[in-house]
């Protein structure tokens, strides 16, 4: 067939016509041949319209048909088998290269959306093929697509910059973390080091401070004592000075008697003087008596009585003097004696004044010793006070320490956790709508 | 159609402006050819209706390249290729080869799509040289089955040398 089912029934109605002329020009002449040939003609030129509109009328319905799928959204609908050329091969044609092209666009689109759907910007559509306002559309569609890579770029890009810096600042702060927990770690040791060695201090302060109790208490006895001491020198003093005067007074005394001795010795000389007088005396009574005979005899007796009276006078004298020398000797050593208890005493007494003195400056030393100690004491109670302070500010510490070390795993959790939870906030952003439709559904 | 076509090495070209349109069954009978592909290639549309595709197949084309189409489409996705095919004569034609699958509303492979646009000339001639290495790949190899086993291989080493997936690569030539 080189010609369209119209074309050929115009030219069928053509050829029926002149038939139709002919058939009316042979029976007007009345030339049967003519007329018969024209009517078979007409007849068969009418067949041959005919049956072209049969074939227009299908071709139509077939076009229709076409078009009906098309309006549904079926794009494999073709018109298919033309066999028709002119105007009307041509419409056929021209409807399928109209869907050809809408059905290009259609899965230009569509593959271009889906790509984009896919997290795929490279997928443009191509414009090839495509004009008028499909490829105006197309063109839109590309330049939408383009500012979405773009935007998702920099979405992208920015993502990461926060994600980076986030990273970083988790870093550091694991990093701070971690050394905050080694830090907490070595004030919690030193914190303990210090409480138990605080414990040590205190123990050894509290002892100290009892023996300086201990020692207190016996300086002050030592005082006290030291006190009992000077009274004690200062009694002996005064006896020392006692036994001195006394002493003056026995020497006095026994000066004294010296003399009554030197006097006595002369009385004594003085009774042998009489004694050897009266011995004399007597001599010559007896003489005398001796001569008067026995008128004379018993004043020879007195006279021989007075003799030996005479000679016990100057016995018991010679026995004084005896005496009186032994008293004298006796005296002198006791003089001798008493001058050396003297110088004793003296000594004595100058020894006790030293005595004093030193008890004295002992007692003062002591009472320095005895303030010292008290200040020492109060120094070991306060030490003890600060140490107590220490030991319960190394166990604050301690406490401390351990409050930040858990604090710091905390920490050090929450900062893991942060990171999670910005990698997951990411993520979500980045999986954007398609997620959030997944996870709705 | 058991005709031998020999090449002739003559290259037709067709309109920017124009598409050469394909519609095949699921096994690549065609379906469909508007009239720019029989004015093209020469057949008319009742000798290429029911033939496979292949009757359009130029000698100088690795069948590795149509191994990823057909593996792609099958895929449910749409794949691009440049392709030389060749007219009833024997003079050949390249093309921009957008192939999709068809669905119908409950998402099913109902058939395939092709569309082919005039391809820029840098790209054919990054692919020619390509094409002739992975069809001389597959020429030594005497069987069938490991000849497009090795040129298919040659093709997806290619690929993964230029750094980025095919899809996008198809695109940067």
């Amino acid at each position: 067939m080189n010609s369209s089912s119209l074309s050929e029934a115009n030219a069928g109605a053509a050829v029926l016509a002149v038939a139709l002329v002919l058939a009316g020009a042979g029976q007007v002449l009345a030339v049967p041949v003519v007329a018969n040939g024209g009517l078979v003609a007409a007849v068969v030129a009418l067949a041959f319209v005919a049956s072209r509109l049969v074939r227009l009328c299908r071709t139509c319905r077939a076009v229709a048909a076409v078009a009906e799928r098309i309006a549904r959204g079926d794009f494999e609908a073709r018109i298919l088998n033309i066999r028709d050329r002119g105007s009307l091969g041509r419409l056929q044609h021209a409807f399928n290269d109209a869907i050809d092209r809408c059905d290009a666009f259609v899965r230009e689109s569509t593959a271009a959306m889906a790509a984009i759907r896919d997290d795929k910007y490279h997928r443009r559509i191509l414009p090839k093929g495509l004009h008028g306002n499909v490829r105006l559309a197309a063109e839109t569609i590309n330049e939408a697509t383009e500012a979405i890579r773009c935007r998702v770029a920099a979405f992208n890009a920015n993502t990461a910059r926060f994600e980076d810096a986030i990273g970083r600042v988790i870093d550091a702060m694991s990093g701070a973390v971690g050394n905050m927990e080694s830090t907490a770690g070595v004030l919690g040791q030193g914190a303990a080091a210090t409480r138990d060695r605080a414990e040590v201090v205190e123990r050894s302060s509290e002892e100290a401070s009892s023996n300086m109790e201990t020692v207190a208490a016996a300086t002050t006895e030592l005082a006290a004592s030291a006190r009992e001491i000077g009274r004690e020198v200062d009694r002996s003093a005064a006896i020392a000075r006692d036994a001195v005067s006394k002493v003056e007074h026995a020497s006095r005394t026994i000066a004294s008697l010296s003399s009554a001795t030197g006097r006595i010795d002369e009385i004594v000389e003085l009774i042998n003087a009489i004694a050897a007088q009266t011995n004399l005396l007597a001599l010559n009574a007896t003489i005398e008596a001796a001569r008067a005979g026995e008128a004379g005899k018993g004043f020879a007796v007195v006279a021989q009585e007075v003799k030996t009276l005479a000679g016990q006078t100057a016995r018991a004298t010679e026995d004084i003097s005896k005496s009186i020398v032994e008293v004298q000797t006796t005296t002198r050593a006791a003089v001798d004696a008493i001058t050396a208890i003297g110088a004793t005493m003296a000594e004595v007494d100058q020894i006790t004044a030293h005595v004093a003195e030193a008890i004295g400056a002992q007692s003062l030393a002591t009472q320095e010793i005895a303030r010292n100690i008290e200040q020492a004491f109060a120094g070991v109670r306060d030490i003890t006070t600060i140490i107590r302070g220490v030991s319960d500010h190394a166990g604050e510490s301690e406490r401390h320490a351990g409050m930040t070390m858990s604090a710091s795993g905390s920490l050090a959790e929450q900062s893991h956790q942060l990171g999670v939870s910005v990698k997951e906030f990411l993520h979500s952003l980045k999986r954007g709508a398609r997620g959030a439709e997944a996870t709705a559904a | 159609m058991a005709r031998r076509v020999t090449p002739t090495d003559r290259e037709i070209h067709f309109s920017p402006d124009d598409l050469i349109v394909s519609k095949t069954d699921l096994k690549g009978r065609i379906t469909y050819a508007n009239k720019v592909f029989c004015d093209v290639c020469g057949y008319a549309e009742a000798e290429l209706m029911g033939q496979p595709h292949s009757i359009i197949r130029h000698p100088d084309m690795p069948r590795a390249v149509f191994k990823l189409l057909w593996d792609t489409i099958q895929d449910g996705r749409e794949v691009f290729a440049y392709v030389k095919n060749m007219a009833r004569n024997g003079d050949h034609y390249w093309v921009f080869a957008h192939v999709t699958p068809s669905f119908d509303e409950s998402r099913r492979i109902v058939g395939y799509h092709s569309n082919r646009r005039v391809p820029e000339r840098r790209a054919i001639e990054a692919v020619a040289p390509l094409y002739a290495e992975v069809l001389r790949e597959e020429a030594r190899h005497a069987n069938g089955k490991d000849a497009l086993a090795a040129g298919h291989r040659r093709l997806i080493d290619f690929v993964d040398a230029q750094g980025m997936p095919y899809d996008e690569l198809v695109f940067s030539l």
